[in-house]
């Protein structure tokens, strides 16, 4: 989805952005207090979780991020293997994440857009994580937030989400987060 | 020949940990090895280059004008300013942002802004060309070294070109995307030897990833036929500090079977291998091994999703010094150029999802890693001895595969063959002296 696109798109009226962020506040908390199953509920069947690889490129036409590769790349039936690894009798072995590391996710510049006539919404925006491991100081990661949203009774579910890391070279401990 | 593995079997830890050694191995190792720069086909066209790094030496590796490989310390001859500040792109020239010095992809100083208003008439362009490496490549990765007295590539990969051949040689290879960097805070040993030859660790480290199905279902393996008796596990020493690990399904097949692989591709493959480098191509798990001193590789095999059937995954990832216990981190993934692209997608999702910065094994490999950086920071803890002991499958066996090929799982032959490699370069720093 390109800027343009985006921009050509409508904000959604103010009570339907209030109820995305609730959504979204309230499914990142989940994520907080890495609540999979419950966070899981939160997902459509077809839900798609992308990070591509960030690159620096000398052509700034062709974008900062390859077309193919990922550094995540999951659906909902792929992170059925992160779920379960955090149910009681596989935890302990969960050796990256356990003790589980404080990771917090600060969401801002919320952009909920909708095509007239359609339910989907694309919500965009700006996201800082901390990443605390053991004694290490917090590590700071932002990101580029793309969502599609779809409706979900007086809810709604997250159908896909692309997240566009600000850094080429990682540095927290690990990426087995969901953004 | 590769010469039979010793059976010393203690290192000790200042060779991990202690910065002064780090810094001598920039010397000894780094400046005196090939190193891996780039895959052929991050290359594909005249002028395309990517800017890497051989140790801490930052570089250009480029494809020139006349499609000729080569590779460049990415500093200006002047003043040293850096002359590219992009990760990858195409350019016939390199322009330094400081004076406008402007070098030509064969590195010739082409360009000198006011040449006769600042410069004696007796300058000479042809003198301040860029400095260029040697460069070569084999079965697809290209290579490069400064030390104008290491053996040609051939002879250093040794017994090793023989098996990097038949997983990197066996079709043309692209790259998906772009490497995947991060920071390991760790040192770049621990993870070389780790893909050298460890599997003892995958028990104990990847017990949640051999619980949760990763490895695939025993049930499914039985179906591709009838259970085989033997050896189907390899450790070799392939010489001059390189190792590989073979592990095959033990499984009788009746012809060569590259499980995981498009069975259109299986043709293309075989046409471009021996019967032997077929062999260690049909019917495996998972091969997986280190390019001395700092290019590791892996063959996979595990499912994409749950209840998928597992797929091929090539995996490359190299361990960049930065310091004693800083490493970064690149991983590639290679997938044949003719296989379907929906092929191509899920075996790069498959890697990504095991040893991507966020793999289930990954993870738990990076808290290992770093953990033993961060518990081994006193003199006295540097001070202790690390065990090498597990020296199985002695004698090596009589195999038609080159090297040393000890038949035994879990043997520790592989890790002893890099650091008797690193200690010999450490103590004369010769690099064509030949493992003894």
């Amino acid at each position: 989805m390109t800027t343009t696109e985006r921009t050509a798109d409508t904000w959604v009226s103010a009570e339907t952005h209030w109820a995305i962020s609730k959504f979204l506040i309230d499914e990142a908390e989940l994520l907080d207090q890495w609540r999979y199953h419950d966070w899981a509920r939160c997902i459509t069947d077809d839900f798609r979780y992308e990070v591509p690889i960030p690159i620096t490129r000398d052509d700034p036409t062709r974008g900062a991020y390859a077309d193919k590769g990922f550094v995540a790349i999951e659906t909902r039936s792929s992170l059925e293997y992160w779920f379960r690894r955090h149910d009681p009798g596989l935890f302990e072995y969960a050796w990256g994440e356990n003790p589980l590391q404080r990771v917090n996710r600060f969401l801002t510049n919320i952009r909920a857009t909708q095509t007239p006539g359609e339910d989907v919404v694309r919500v965009s925006a700006k996201e800082l994580v901390s990443f605390s491991r053991q004694s290490d100081p917090a590590v700071l990661i932002t990101a580029d937030r793309d969502d599609v949203l779809v409706p979900n009774g007086d809810s709604w579910l997250l159908a896909h989400r692309c997240v566009r890391l600000h850094q080429t070279v990682l540095d927290t401990p690990h990426l087995r987060i969901i953004f | 020949m590769t010469p039979e593995s010793s059976t010393v079997a203690a290192i000790d830890r200042y060779g991990f940990w202690d910065p002064a050694i780090f810094d001598d191995e920039l010397e000894k190792i780094f400046k005196t090895s090939w190193l891996f720069v780039a895959h052929e086909s991050e290359l594909e066209q005249k002028g395309d280059y990517v800017t890497r790094k051989m140790g801490t030496e930052a570089v250009i590796v480029t494809r020139d004008e006349a499609g000729q490989p080569r590779v460049f310390l990415n500093t200006c001859t002047h003043r040293g300013g850096q002359l590219c500040r992009a990760d990858m792109g195409n350019t016939s020239h390199f322009r330094c942002s400081y004076h406008g010095w402007t070098f030509s992809n064969k590195g010739e100083l082409r360009g000198v802004p006011d040449l006769r208003a600042v410069y004696p008439p007796q300058f000479d362009r042809k003198a301040h060309g860029l400095a260029g490496a040697r460069v070569d490549s084999f079965a697809g990765l290209i290579f490069a070294t400064f030390n104008p007295d290491a053996p040609p590539l051939q002879d250093y990969l040794g017994d090793l070109g023989w098996y990097l051949e038949a997983y990197f040689g066996k079709a043309p290879m692209e790259v998906v995307g772009a490497p995947t960097r991060g920071i390991l805070r760790s040192n770049w040993k621990v993870g070389a030897e780790n893909y050298g030859g460890d599997a003892y660790h995958v028990g104990t480290t990847h017990h949640s990833a051999v619980e949760l199905g990763v490895f695939g279902n025993p049930e499914e393996t039985a179906k591709l036929g009838p259970l085989a008796s033997g050896t189907f596990v390899y450790c070799i020493d392939a010489g001059n500090g390189h190792c590989i690990r073979i592990q095959k399904l033990p499984i009788e097949f009746e012809k060569p079977t590259l499980l995981g692989y498009p069975p259109e591709l299986w043709g293309l493959f075989a046409s471009n291998l021996s019967d032997d480098q077929l062999a260690v191509n049909s019917g495996l798990a998972v091969a997986h091994g280190n390019v001395f001193p700092n290019l590791s590789f892996l063959a996979a095999l595990s499912p994409p999703e749950p209840n998928q059937p597992p797929i091929r995954s090539l995996h490359v990832r190299q361990w960049q010094p930065i310091s004693a216990d800083r490493t970064e981190l690149a991983m590639w993934s290679l997938v044949p150029k003719d296989a379907p692209e929906e092929w191509k997608r899920q075996s790069h999702a498959a890697i990504v999802r095991t040893l991507g910065f966020g793999g289930l094994f990954e993870t738990d490999d990076l808290q290992n890693w770093v953990g033993m950086a961060e518990s081994n920071r006193g003199s006295i803890s540097r001070q202790q001895e690390l065990v090498y002991e597990a020296v199985l499958g002695n004698p090596p066996l009589q195999s038609p595969w080159p090297g040393n090929v000890y038949a035994a799982d879990h043997s520790e032959v592989g890790l002893l063959a890099l650091h008797r490699r690193w200690h010999e370069l450490m103590r004369d720093g010769d690099p064509s002296t030949r493992s003894v």
